[in-house]
Parts: structure tokens; sequence; C-alpha cells
């Protein structure tokens, strides 16, 4: 039977055994638990704003997001080039479990806290930065133009916004693509908005075989698919890296497809297809 | 000093998890003992995953494993065990894994540790600890 002292060595082993791995998804629940009400702000004409928001500080960054090994989302200052580790308001991702990897290379804006401590699992040990709200700026971290026009844009109505970025898109090619990408099994973007007619094509590139399924019956929870009705299911079948699928969306409405094989990580994405 | 120790018995718990009856043999072409099924015929995945070659398990292992790994040729290249991290968490013990491949008299040639997030069979997050019976170059092969 372990001792105390005993069952302590074991735990720091696999602790540290873990963090030599790069394991363990980057939760850190000190972080998570505690929004500091006078946190420190970084030292950056370029980079934090903040406004009081309450009894908390409220900081605003613009950075590009990015994750480390898949997993552990960094936000990358637009100007200064800090990095900041990023953790998600506790209800942040209710019913959004993908923020942060849809927005992942994109230029984005957040808001939020300073967090307490860094994350002991982050190698950089970067500080964190708690996200009260995160919108994007532009869908790559490349960008031409200044953040002020980018806000601008931003500022829009969501429908024409969406609609301009659709119009756009559709000038530079008539195929929209998703990605499956990286360790994050997350179709990029998960959702997107087309008109009837279109063809959207998944490209495979990551290391592993994954599906593009839109039949109840072969999802493992048939409610997590959806097709308007009248529509076609359709199923990729298994898709090796590199391999990819296209189908063309001719019935308007919402479908909502699955990897069958990562159904339960939650790798689902939705099409919203236009009259 | 005190990390260093620890580093060192990291990586004999690592593995002490894995431990494979490594001996001898290069190409093992056997086939695999009459109880292990093929992965695709027990979950849903493809006959051949790349990167790994066509599995096999003893359905009785599952979800640890020994799956034996195949190449196109039908050749033995790897053995996989994977274990969930839930399990590291917990501290639990995998004493005696490989028992029943024993017989194949193997010949370890490096080890890979690879993190999953999960798949049918293992929903959950894992580590794939694979011990290659091939060289790295070799590996290339099984895309």
């Amino acid at each position: 039977m372990l001792t105390f002292h005993g069952r302590s060595r074991v735990k720091s082993v696999c602790g540290l055994m873990l963090c030599m791995l790069g394991l363990l998804a980057p939760v850190s629940a000190a972080a998570q638990g505690a929004i500091p009400t006078g946190a420190s702000v970084p030292n950056s004409a370029t980079g934090p704003k903040k406004h009081d928001a309450g009894s908390a500080t409220l900081t605003q960054l613009d950075g590009c997001l990015t994750t480390s090994d898949g997993l552990m989302p960094k936000l990358t200052l637009f100007h200064s080039r800090r990095i900041y580790r990023l953790e998600a308001k506790p209800t942040l991702l209710t019913g959004r479990p993908l923020l942060f990897a849809n927005n992942v290379n994109a230029l984005v804006h957040v808001t939020g806290y300073l967090g307490p401590l860094a994350d002991i699992y982050d190698q950089d040990h970067s500080p964190v930065f708690i996200v009260a709200t995160i919108d994007k700026l532009a869908p790559t971290c490349d960008v031409k133009v200044s953040l002020a026009q980018l806000r601008k844009q931003l500022e829009k109505p969501p429908v024409a916004a969406a609609a301009a970025s659709s119009a756009t898109a559709t000038q530079v090619k008539r195929a929209v693509v998703v990605d499956m990408t990286g360790s994050l099994l997350v179709f990029e973007p998960a959702v997107i908005e087309i008109k009837a007619g279109q063809t959207v094509v998944w490209k495979n590139s990551s290391r592993e075989v994954h599906t593009v399924t839109a039949d109840p019956g072969q999802a493992t929870n048939p409610q997590d698919v959806e097709l308007p009705q009248g529509a076609q299911r359709f199923d990729s079948g298994f898709l090796n890296p590199t391999q990819n699928y296209e189908h063309t969306f001719r019935t308007p409405g919402t479908y909502r497809y699955v990897c069958t094989l990562h159904e339960v990580q939650r790798m689902i994405g939705q099409i919203i297809v236009k009259p | 000093m005190k990390n260093c120790h620890l580093l060192v018995l990291a990586a004999a718990v690592l593995l002490s998890a894995v431990s494979l009856p490594a001996q001898n043999t290069e190409g093992n072409t056997a086939n695999p003992p009459a109880n292990f099924k093929k992965v695709s015929t027990l979950v849903r995945l493809p006959d051949w995953l790349p990167g790994l070659g066509t599995l096999y398990v003893d359905p009785a292992t599952l979800p640890v494993g020994p799956y034996l790994g195949y190449n196109h040729q039908g050749q033995l290249v790897n053995v996989t065990y994977m274990i969930s991290i839930k399990d590291f968490e917990q501290h639990k013990d995998f004493n005696d894994l490989g028992h029943n491949i024993a017989q194949l008299d193997l010949r370890v040639n490096h080890t890979s540790v690879n993190y999953n997030p999960g798949h049918p069979g293992l929903q959950e997050p894992h580590y794939h600890f694979i011990e290659w019976l091939i060289t790295p170059s070799q590996q290339e092969e099984l895309k």
C-alpha cells in the first residue's frame, strides 16, 4: 500500500510525465476559477486596452489566435507580438465548444481578464488571459489593413458582413472549402453559409481518417445530423489524409453533418444553404 | 538532481507500461493468433489505418491491446497499446501487457508515443504506445 508520500511522489511523477508528453488539455482550474478584479495590465501602448466593467477590469487584446500542439490556444498580440495563453471564461464555450477552434490562425479581438497564474502545462509559461468575448477581425493573421479598418468592418451588421464575406469568397472560388485539420478534430470553418447550387469541398489535411456524413443512420447520435426536408443524405466514406470529398447543395436549408469516427469528440459541422 | 531522478522514474513508469516481449526477428509474416480479430470488424474504423496499417486485436484485451499492425505485404510491423489519460490520472498499473503475443518472439526497433483525442473503440483522450518492428524509414511506406 502506498503511503501518503508515496502517492504524492507518484502523482508528481505522473504530472511530470504528462507534462513531458505535452499531455492534458490546457485547463487550469486556478486560472479559470478566479477572475481578478484588479489584474495588472501589461505595459503596452500598442497592445491591450482596458475599460471597467463593473468592479472587474476588462482588457481588450487584438492578435493572432494559434494553438500549441493543436490544443493550447495562444494569442500573439498584433503589434507587440507578446503571447498570451487563452482560457475561456467558464460559460463562454457552452453551446459554442468550437469557439477557439473556429478562430485558429485568424486575427481576433478578445476581451477578458488577465489570469492570476501561468498555466503549469504551458511549457512557454505564457501569461494566462481569461477570455470573455472573442470576435474574428480577419480570417487570416496576414492582413494588410489597419486594425481600425478591421474593427470598422466588424461593427457592420452581421448579416451584411456575412453577405460581404460570402460575396468575396464567391468571387475568389465557386467551391467553398472546409478543412479537416490537425489533432483538433474540427471542420474548419465549422459553420458556413452558401447559396443553393454551390459545392463544398472537404479537404483532409490532418493525419487522421475522417468522414463527412449527413446520414442519421450512421451517426452515433442521430440528432447530431440534420437535413432539410427533401434533401439527400450524403456520406464521404472514409477519407484518408490528403483525400478530398465534395458535395453540391441544391436544397436550401440547414445541414448538420458529422465525422462518424470523431462524432463523440464533437467533430460536427453545419452548412446553411440559402435559396 | 531531484528532477533528474523524477525524469528517470517517469521514463521507467512509461516503459513499464509498454513492455513487450522483445527478442528477435525482422519481417514477421506470421498470421495473427487465432483469437485476434480485425479491428475494423469490431468497431467502425477502416481496414487500413494510415500510419499504422491493418490492426488486429484480441477482443478480450480491449481497449488496451496489444494491437498487431500489418503492412500491405501482410508483415507484422508494429504492436500498439492504447492507454487513456484517465488511467494515468488514476495511477492505474498495467502489468504483463503483451503476454498473449509472447510466442511471436518479436524484436522492437523503436517506440513511438502518440496522443490521440479519441476514436471508435476508445473514445476518450489517450496515448498510443507503438512498438515498431521496422525502422523509421520503413514506416513511411505505411501511409
